[in-house]
């Protein structure tokens, strides 16, 4: 089983068996199982190996289809990839190392791909407080697959076409300092230069165009006004956090830009906009269920009185959950999150296209359920959005199964449903999609 | 012939006397033993399984069986802090391997009161996932160990009676006082009369048939605290099994409280998780 040669600083350091440890056996009872036992255990445990490196990967076939035909595309492929994924670590005295990267050749675009997803350096100082410095992965808020404070970037590309969910968050080259006090918690994650999401562009799925009146896509449709990369334009997001008796409090702010070109230049380009953010959360426990409440209000500072079209509007949000294990390995997620849509009447009146433009007050609910057959061999699960106000839906079932250590194995589909074209997930409808991925991980 | 009968009626008496006294002697001895409430003999398998030391750190690994003897592994360090004896305490395990739970993080602030509160930080994603209390009878990292049996079972979730009680050992029948949500109708332990440590668990189901147990294999002591060393819990209804094997623990290392919080879960504590060189 083991060629592969994990190490963990944290098992190799030490090796020896303390003073006291010249142990006095105590016979078991009834050792019924004596033989099995030295069977079961013939692997050695890896405490010679005293490196401070380790590593592990995996390499993973992806295919997706289809399930109907969407005319602006040939093929039905929206994923067809071969991909490894490489992670190394270094533990050192002061400063510890960290590599997380992909490379795959992508089918779908014909084209060989790198992704570096971490390449870091940690160290703590003042007792207190970490740094992490590098590009590297973000997360925070308690919403589930849905963001009201974390702008951290996403992959919707990845998320739609069948990815590891690990997929969504796609990395930001970033500076992470967080410092514990007795009185609360700091978080600041400083991004010099704007990351913005891996969006729908057309490339793998079309999107509505508001100007077109239809999907457009085929290939990358979207040529973006990118932010001047100068410090004047960067992210900082920040969170104050505490837990008092299991009950998790934060407050969150964020400052930078819509996360996708939902804007419009003054020569007609999609562009992101300023934007500011302030919110708070709050998640616990209840009965034998956890409850969450986050709510944040998004400042479209380039637009204040909600008059300029090309300018999205400032928002409330706020996200209402609550999950529980409803029977054994059943467990049920609901959530109830709204987008409300400030200056509304302003941006009718404005709008060219108000037909196409989104309900004041988007509802949407989310249900996660999920199955775990015992000991994990299989887990099922469905996560479904519907919007009432928009009256559409978008439907992830999957499942995975287990073969062993090495071999996984995920079914699932991304089924997206809408009565009208120009809707959240309607747009979506001809992205409606089954994958098959493969793991062999080491 | 009187006196024959007196001297019989004498050696007849001290026979009696002797017989007597040997069985009230042991009766004494065994009374002193049952001095020892049932509750009390749980409190105190209790404390010695879930609570030795004040705090403590070892190495872990699990392997999972099949019936068609597939084997998956598990490694992992586990940390533990209590915050008072048979009370509130918290867990820190970190993962090792396999490589997709590599870097995962549970961590669990243990309540008597109340329930637990637990988390689970997933490197790949930055996600502090918070896990429900819900159901402790489900498997630990996909192995035949149920969470309960990593953190250990609340005594005043069952009612307890002392079946027997032989040379070595108590054989304590536990009756869960709320049948719905466990799996068995009960489960006898026996518990080690030297160490308190239960040596084998059999759960039976409502057919009053075994259909899951766990033996211990070895015991050792460290730093004179009898340790559970490997142990195995198989499920006979699948023909699956679970071996735990610990090594390098240590006790009494006085870790500090504030390292069972969030901090811990994106910035593992290698201080406390590494196991010391002398």
């Amino acid at each position: 089983m083991s060629s592969k040669t994990r190490i963990l600083k944290w098992l190799m350091v030490g090796g020896v068996i303390t003073a006291q440890g010249l142990p006095v056996l105590i016979a078991a009872e009834e050792d019924s199982s004596g033989e099995e036992w030295g069977d079961v255990w013939e692997e050695e445990w890896d405490e010679k190996e005293s490196s401070n490196w380790s590593w592990a990967g995996f390499l993973e076939a992806g295919y997706g289809r289809r399930l109907q035909t969407d005319p602006l595309f040939e093929d039905k492929e929206t994923l067809n990839e071969l991909r490894g994924h490489l992670e190394a670590d270094y533990k050192g005295e002061e400063v510890d190392f960290s590599f997380r990267g992909d490379t795959w050749y992508d089918g779908v675009t014909d084209e060989l791909e790198l992704d570096i997803r971490e390449l870091a350096w940690s160290f703590s100082a003042f007792g207190n407080t970490d740094f992490k410095i590098g590009r590297q992965i973000s997360t925070w808020g308690t919403g589930d697959l849905v963001f009201l404070n974390d702008l951290f970037p996403k992959d919707w590309q990845s998320f739609f076409s069948g990815r590891e969910d690990t997929y969504l968050k796609a990395p930001a080259n970033s500076v992470r300092v967080t410092s514990y006090f007795d009185a609360i918690n700091l978080d600041l994650v400083w991004t010099p230069v704007f990351e913005e999401d891996r969006y729908i562009n057309g490339e793998r799925f079309s999107l509505f165009n508001p100007i077109v009146g239809d999907n457009i896509g085929g290939f990358d449709v979207v040529n973006p006004v990118e932010p001047d990369h100068n410090f004047g334009n960067s992210e900082i997001a920040l969170r104050l956090y505490k837990n008092i008796e299991g009950t998790e409090y934060a407050l969150y702010g964020y400052r930078g830009f819509d996360k996708q070109p939902v804007g419009i230049t003054n020569s007609f380009q999609p562009t992101f906009h300023r934007k500011d953010i302030f919110g708070a959360s709050v998640r616990g426990s209840i009965e034998t269920g956890l409850y969450n409440f986050e709510v944040a209000y998004h400042d479209a500072v380039e637009d204040s009185k909600g008059t300029n079209p090309f300018v999205k509007n400032s928002q409330w949000r706020f996200l209402a959950g609550y999950e529980t294990e409803v029977a054994t390995r059943l467990t049920l997620g609901l959530q109830y999150y709204l987008e409300w849509t400030q200056d509304y009447d302003q941006l009718i009146a404005n709008s060219p296209f108000p037909q196409f433009e989104g309900e004041e007050k988007r509802h949407l609910v989310t249900t996660r359920i999920t199955y775990r057959t015992a000991k994990d061999q299989f887990v099922w699960s469905l996560f479904a959005f519907y919007s009432p106000s928009d009256d559409d839906s978008y439907l992830r079932p999957s499942v995975n199964y287990r073969f062993s250590d090495e071999w996984l194995f995920t079914v699932g589909a991304n089924l997206f449903s809408g009565q009208e074209d120009h809707t959240f997930f309607g747009q979506f409808e001809d992205a409606s999609n089954a994958y098959l991925r493969v793991r062999y991980q080491f | 012939m009187k006196s024959l009968q007196k001297s019989t009626k004498k050696k007849v008496l001290t026979l009696l006397l002797a017989g007597l006294t040997a069985p009230m002697m042991t009766a004494s001895l065994h009374a002193a033993e049952s001095e020892m409430s049932v509750e009390e003999i749980i409190s105190k398998a209790n404390k010695v399984s879930y609570y030795a030391g004040d705090d403590g750190r070892s190495d872990a690994r699990m392997m999972i069986v099949d019936k068609d003897g597939n084997r998956q592994l598990r490694q992992f360090v586990i940390l533990r802090k209590d915050i008072k004896d048979e009370g509130d305490q918290n867990f820190l395990v970190v993962f090792s391997r396999p490589s997709d739970v590599r870097g995962t993080v549970f961590l669990v602030n243990k309540h008597v009161d109340r329930d637990d509160d637990r988390w689970l930080y997933l490197p790949g994603l930055d996600l502090e996932k918070r896990i429900s209390a819900g159901d402790k009878r489900t498997s630990f990292v996909g192995s035949d160990f149920f969470y309960e049996d990593v953190s250990g079972r609340n005594p005043a979730l069952d009612n307890h009676e002392l079946l027997e009680v032989t040379d070595t050992a108590y054989i304590v029948k536990n009756i869960p006082q709320d049948e719905s949500n466990v799996e068995f109708s009960y489960y006898i332990a026996n518990i080690n009369k030297e160490t308190f440590l239960p040596m084998t668990v059999e759960y039976f189901n409502k057919k009053g048939e075994v259909y899951r147990r766990m033996d211990v294999a070895e015991v050792e002591e460290i730093q004179g605290i009898p340790t559970v060393m490997k142990s195995k819990i198989s499920n006979l209804e699948t023909g699956s099994a679970t071996y735990m094997e610990f090594r390098r623990p240590v006790y009494n290392i006085d870790v500090p409280e504030d390292v069972f919080t969030s901090r811990s879960l994106r910035n593992p504590p290698r201080e406390w998780l590494e196991a010391k060189q002398e």
